[in-house]
């Protein structure tokens, strides 16, 4: 399933970003990366962008590129979850 | 003198840093990308001067956009300067990449912890000093709308050092390990050349960044192939493409870091998210848009008119009072001249630009920008780009300039090309006060709505038609949606008087020589040539007073101008009493459209190239023919 099958509040996790090189830069600058909680805040009319929470700030994503985020469901995450798939590399 | 340069990513606060230290220079705005091009300011603090540069936000320095570009090739050209990485609290885990990408250059740097005020309103805390040791840089907490702590970080960029602890921001073993290897391999003439360090230039090297791996290969072809074994390497051991693998490393390294140094406290939901639910509303938002811009626009024009009345009445007055005491003659025609410019500037000008930029600032300032881009992306898609173009068609409303500057934060070229083209065609304040000025003023504000909304159709239009013409599929919408800020007073003055003063130091000054020009002009019967010149547009074309020609002309070096000079063209400040309402309607048709200002078409030469602003030139005088014909066909056939 994608960002654009989730309903107004639900959480899942990301499991693929699938476009083009800019698209993935882009979206990885605003905090997303495979295994990231994101909530979807708001859904605007037919056509119209998503806007979802991801590490506590809100992105505008177009409907277009919504469709090519793959995401899985998620129960219990807490809305700024900051998991990642693995936290490696300490800094300790 | 010490150089600081202030680097962070888009929306961090660095203008606003900036303002808090030089005194308030830099435009600043609450959304992503409202600094395109960098601005130096100088501090004298306990007797050192400071030269501070603000840089345009930047996610990451592998340049992604023209503002991104700018800022890299700062940093790097700027080896002497001190780096202080402002960083937005309250999104810290995805701001620490780029403070990592910063560390990886090895310089002398400083981290500014900005907006701890609405970190801590999220329930976000954060341990700075603990941050410090980790990332081995002094870390200085602010909050600079308020001013507080900007001083503490010049401060502390004396004695900062390049973080040599930045050993422990290893990467992954692996990872790590083909870095070093191929940093090993590289020459160190070639790393010099380059100007960063060796392990930066091998990273950029395995993230394919197009400007390392060309100069490579045009030092050394056979290298670039061990580049290329390296990358699949990491491909084969990741399964995915290098520059992805390094990307993953530097967010797992940031959100390690956040991760250690960050606690949370629950929150309640804030007023922002329920603000949003109104304002991003399916129908209620949109709604809430035109009230807000169709509010913006009356309260601008009630207020300059209110005020246009009772200045003009008093240049009138003194022109009246200059006319017993000097005898008629060349000096008559100067003073009258030089009395009128200033009265059109004044009077007809200053009303209404003051308001309007206010009512700019506010907008800007709050955050509804991005909200605007929000909101607009399903209808900017039918004109063939997405959301965020919408940015420079608003800011078009204030100058083209700066409209044109901001489709640099577009993706694509074609994207920006087409929003910096369109948004020219943005009535700007200039050719607001001619809509509000003229139209609005002699035949109400009506007329002015109708000529807005004329403006918009036609722009959606030409889009419409762009895209046809070039329908590849714009990159689609990705933006930052800022959280929402309380504009304050003095940031607000200070940003009018900053956009203000270029019309008292260009526009007033080169009204009155032009006023003057124009009286000597017409005392020697130049005049007459040009507007004869122009007769057959003018008077058999658009049907205007023969006299309006060389308004036109002069139009085109500052958008205010043409309607001014039309009092002193015409000798009076009544127009009504010399233009027909056809006249005024067909008069202000045109010039809201024809040919952008000479500032607006060397910027759009810079921005898009000679090819493209010729046809901007030519199409928008076409244009603005066309339509001011058709307006003078239906006034005609209405009245």
């Amino acid at each position: 399933m994608t960002l654009l099958d989730l309903k107004v509040g639900e959480t899942a996790i990301v499991n693929k970003m699938a476009g083009g090189f800019r698209m993935q830069v882009q979206l990885k600058n605003l905090g997303f990366h495979e295994g990231v909680a994101v909530k979807l805040a708001k859904k605007s009319v037919i056509g119209g962008p998503l806007m979802v929470t991801v590490n506590g700030s809100n992105v505008a994503i177009g409907r277009g590129i919504a469709s090519k985020i793959l995401v899985s469901p998620a129960d219990d995450v807490i809305e700024e979850a900051h998991e990642t798939d693995s936290a490696h590399g300490t800094a300790e | 003198m010490k150089q600081i340069l202030l680097t962070g990513q888009p929306n961090s606060g660095k203008s606003t840093f900036f303002n808090s230290l030089t005194g308030y220079k830099a435009l600043t705005g609450n959304f992503p990308g409202a600094t395109v091009s960098y601005q130096k300011g100088s501090l004298n603090l306990m007797g050192t001067l400071y030269s501070i540069v603000d840089l345009p936000g930047a996610y990451s320095l592998i340049p992604n956009d023209k503002a991104e570009l700018e800022t890299k090739k700062f940093i790097i050209n700027e080896q002497d300067s001190t780096i202080v990485n402002v960083v937005d609290a309250s999104v810290m885990s995805r701001s620490l990449e780029m403070t990592i990408e910063l560390i990886e250059l090895q310089r002398p740097m400083v981290v500014a912890l900005n907006m701890v005020d609405s970190a801590r309103k999220k329930g976000i805390r954060i341990d700075s000093a603990k941050l410090s040791r980790l990332l081995d840089l002094p870390v200085v907490e602010t909050v600079a709308n308020h001013g507080r702590g900007t001083l503490d970080v010049i401060r502390a960029t004396h004695g900062a050092k390049a973080p040599s602890n930045a050993a422990t921001l290893h990467y992954q073993r692996d990872v790590e390990q083909e870095v070093l290897q191929l940093a090993d391999k590289l020459p160190d003439d070639l790393v010099r050349s380059f100007r960063v360090p060796k392990r930066t230039v091998a990273i950029r090297l395995l993230e394919n960044d197009p400007f390392y791996v060309k100069e490579l290969k045009r030092y050394d072809e056979i290298l670039l192939k061990e580049v290329e074994n390296s990358r699949h390497r990491l491909e084969a051991g990741h399964d995915r493409p290098a520059n992805f693998v390094i990307a993953a490393e530097r967010h797992n390294l940031a959100m390690s870091i956040f991760e250690q140094v960050t606690s949370f406290e629950r929150t309640k939901p804030t007023l922002e998210s329920r603000l949003d639910t109104v304002i991003l509303h399916p129908f209620w938002g949109y709604l809430i848009l035109i009230s807000i811009f169709y509010l913006f626009f009356t309260g601008v024009f009630k207020t300059g008119a209110y005020f246009e009345g009772w200045i003009l009445t008093q240049f009138q007055l003194l022109e009246k009072a200059l006319g017993t005491w000097l005898p008629l003659g060349l000096w008559r025609l100067i003073t009258n001249g030089f009395v009128q410019g200033l009265g059109a500037g004044l009077g007809i000008a200053v009303p209404y630009i003051i308001p309007f930029l206010v009512g700019l600032s506010f907008l800007e300032d709050t955050g509804y920008m991005a909200r605007i881009a929000f909101l607009a992306d399903s209808i900017m898609h039918k004109i063939g780009l997405h959301g965020k173009a919408i940015i420079p068609f608003v800011l078009g409303y204030g100058c083209s300039v700066p409209a044109v500057m901001a489709a640099r934060n577009l993706e694509s070229q074609r994207d920006r090309v087409i929003a910096a083209s369109l948004a020219v065609m943005v009535p700007c304040s200039a050719r607001t006060v001619i809509i509000f000025g003229l139209l609005g003023y002699y035949l109400g504000p009506g007329y002015a709505i109708g000529l807005y909304i004329l403006n918009i159709l036609v722009i959606g239009a030409l889009g419409r038609l762009a895209a046809m013409l070039d329908p590849r599929v714009s990159p689609g919408l990705v933006l930052e949606i800022p959280a929402y800020h309380m504009p304050s007073l003095k940031n607000i003055a200070a940003k009018t008087w900053i956009r203000l003063k270029d019309f008292f130091t260009v526009v007033i000054p080169f009204l009155i020589i032009g006023t003057i020009a124009l009286g000597i002009m017409e005392y020697y019967h130049l005049d007459k040539s040009v507007n004869h010149i122009l007769s057959p547009l003018t008077v058999s074309v658009l049907g205007l007073p023969k006299a309006v020609g060389t308004t036109l002309i002069f139009g085109i070096f500052k958008k205010e101008l043409s309607l001014m000079m039309l009092f002193q063209a015409l000798g009076t400040n009544t127009l009504t009493d010399v233009m027909t309402i056809q006249q005024i309607v067909t008069f202000s048709v045109f010039t809201v459209f024809y040919v952008p200002c000479i500032s607006t078409i060397a910027v759009l030469y810079r921005e898009t190239g000679w090819k493209n602003t010729l046809y901007v030139i030519f199409g928008t005088t076409g244009l603005a023919i066309l339509l001011a014909v058709a307006a003078r066909i239906v006034m005609g056939v209405l009245l």
